[in-house]
């Protein structure tokens, strides 16, 4: 089962073959979301796009590729006892880590830290249910874990390259969703399809993380060294 | 099938490009305004765990020169933030200089970028 049926799979008309329509959905979602909201509202935000906008790009992007691992899992459910607990600590790690560095960067450790964890324990555990309690567990550690590094990272690099480290972080877990996708493609290839989502189901997600993104860093409560 | 994913790839990397080109701009942290020749010049050290900032209270609109006595700033102190006016830098020997003009009244903080070490200052 190597990398190349994985990438030739992505055109294929089962699940994988609707990984790239999923990012592509989730992306313009975020950013028609976005759009929106800065001509209502964020334009009239001193230092909107300077301030927020780097940030912001890199949530979208990344919540784009998490939520294309969540639809991946849910098109299975279930999972063998290890496979459950890599997803749930991988989806809960990085779907923790990337939210709780972004807010960090711009409201401050501790809130980022609190918006990581609870995204982080949030789809972990929802994911890392696939097998059950094990992976439940594994999930709730690795979001907890990972919101609290995300923004404790951000805030460490405040003055040391933190926009170059955000793209760096960003590579990176975008490297490590990729190989899920594929552990995920190579566990299943003896398992049917048991769920199928509507892009309703991207485009809610996408919608409620980069509204409850773009609120926090824009309007939420920040820590003494953002005020 | 083949055709309709390279469509929705194609499509994907054009909204990452168009979306990037508007959201990423670089933030400015460079100090608001240069300090003329009748700055403010305020001495600044570490004691205790706190930014010392000597005199603490600064004119509004008039330029301020910090200058870091960094044989009295250990670690993360040499890692300063005063957001309130958009200021990050880590002085060292070599450049103990931070210059900004304070725009407006009131106390502001001013910390270390891991928020450990921490003062406050004054505009009038």
């Amino acid at each position: 089962m190597s990398f190349k049926e994985f990438i030739r799979s992505l055109n294929n008309d089962k699940v994988e073959g609707e990984l790239v329509k999923t990012i592509f959905v989730s992306l313009a979602t975020s950013f028609v979301v976005l759009g929106i909201l800065y001509f209502l509202k964020l334009r009239s935000v001193e230092n909107f796009i300077p301030r927020y906008g780097f940030f912001m790009f890199f949530a979208v992007l990344s919540y784009s590729l998490i939520l294309l691992s969540v639809r991946h899992i849910r098109a299975y459910k279930e999972f063998p006892c290890m496979s459950g607990m890599m997803i749930g600590m991988t989806i809960g790690f990085i779907s923790g880590f990337l939210p709780g560095f972004y807010i960090g960067a711009t409201n401050g450790m501790f809130w980022g830290s609190i918006v990581g964890m609870s995204f982080g324990i949030l789809f972990g555990v929802w994911n890392g249910k696939c097998c059950g309690i094990l992976g439940i567990m594994e999930g709730m550690m690795a979001g907890f874990m990972g919101g609290l590094m995300g923004g404790m990272t951000a805030i460490m690099m405040l003055n040391d390259s933190l926009r170059a480290a955000a793209v760096v972080v960003f590579a990176i877990s975008g490297f490590i969703l990729l190989g899920l996708n594929y552990m995920i493609y190579t566990e299943t290839r003896e398992m049917e399809r048991k769920h199928k989502d509507d892009e309703f189901f991207t485009i809610f997600w996408s919608l409620i993380l980069t509204v409850t993104t773009t609120w926090f860093m824009v309007f939420g409560p920040r820590s003494l060294l953002f005020q | 099938m083949k055709y309709k994913n390279l469509f929705f790839g194609v499509l994907t990397l054009a909204i990452i490009f168009v979306a990037g080109i508007f959201l990423i701009r670089g933030e400015n942290t460079t100090p608001g305004g240069n300090p003329s020749g009748n700055a403010q010049i305020v001495k600044l050290s570490v004691e205790g765990g706190r930014y010392i900032l000597s005199p603490s209270e600064f004119k509004k609109n008039v330029p301020v020169r910090i200058e870091a006595d960094i044989s009295k700033m250990p670690g993360c102190s040499k890692s300063i933030v005063i957001s309130a006016f958009n200021i990050r830098k880590v002085v060292s020997a070599a450049d103990n200089l931070i210059e900004f003009t304070p725009t407006k009244t009131g106390t502001f903080n001013i910390a270390c970028s891991m928020n450990m070490y921490r003062g406050t200052f004054t505009v009038v």
